[in-house]
């Protein structure tokens, strides 16, 4: 194995970790958001954010795979760690907009559902 | 085995796998918002889940197999690696966009068959602004699903 494999694997692991981590989060904190907005059904802003968070994980897995291959040689230590902070940094980035893409959608099914006072029906 | 054929191999294990996970999610915690979505019938809601699911694992199984092949030989670990993330990748965001793209329908399903304000909010929030669609309302209640 030598060192671009393990740079490679490395980059897998971190960003995998990032990523579940930030996806937790906002399904944590976009649930009390929808609960909020809907206090009459804790089920469905609980099923709603999951929705959410299934294409939160898809589309930034999807970008941490894709940016995996590299066409730099990386024969010593230094190249590795350059390599690694890249891609790592590419990915934090794509972690952070898709973020504030998802807030500002949990905003708008919120505000829609204050102003319009639009409710769920009752389900269960 | 070289390593083109462990590369398809664990091409086709990990993207099937990741195709019947979302699949069963979608199906399990969807159900609840597809029954919101038609207005409470449960029954239909279950059958446009089932549908759904069909249909989600129709055309990803059928992406996955057409985009199987590579069109040049690998010959070590590295390139195995690359290999895969290129197609790995190609099919979560693939998975991602379609999966949006359904919530985004739904969503706008549910805006045209919303429920009335109930009486608790409107004594919470007041009477509140006219509704913003009020010249061409399309939010009759239950408006042919």
């Amino acid at each position: 194995m030598n060192l671009v494999v393990i740079t490679y694997l490395g980059y897998l692991v971190v960003g995998t970790l990032l990523t579940v981590w930030v996806a937790e989060t906002l399904g944590r904190s976009g649930q009390v958001l929808l609960a909020d907005a809907w206090p009459q059904a804790g089920a469905l802003a609980k099923s709603q954010v999951h929705l959410l968070k299934v294409g939160y994980y898809l589309l930034t897995l999807g970008c941490l795979v894709l940016t995996i291959p590299t066409n730099k040689p990386v024969s010593v230590a230094r190249d590795s760690i350059a390599l690694f902070a890249n891609k790592t940094g590419v990915q934090l980035l794509n972690l952070g907009w898709l973020l504030f893409c998802y807030l500002f959608v949990l905003y708008r099914i919120r505000r829609r559902a204050v102003r319009d006072g639009l409710q769920p029906l009752m389900v269960t | 085995m070289d390593y083109t054929v462990g590369t398809y191999t664990a091409y086709l294990a990990l993207s099937i796998a990741l195709t019947i996970w979302v699949a069963q999610t979608l199906h399990g915690n969807g159900r609840l918002f597809l029954v919101n979505v038609f207005g409470g019938k449960a029954q239909l809601a279950d059958s446009v889940n089932h549908l759904l699911r069909v249909g989600f694992y129709l055309i990803n199984l059928g992406f996955v197999s057409t985009a199987l092949r590579l069109g040049y030989q690998v010959h070590d670990l590295r390139g195995s690696i690359e290999a895969l993330s290129g197609k790995l990748g190609a099919v979560l965001l693939v998975l991602g966009c379609m999966h949006i793209f359904n919530l985004m329908v739904f969503g706008v399903i549910r805006r045209r068959t919303s429920v009335a304000p109930t009486a608790s909010l409107t004594a919470k929030f007041g009477e509140g602004p006219p509704p913003p669609f009020a010249a061409d309302d399309d939010r009759q209640p239950a408006a042919g699903c």
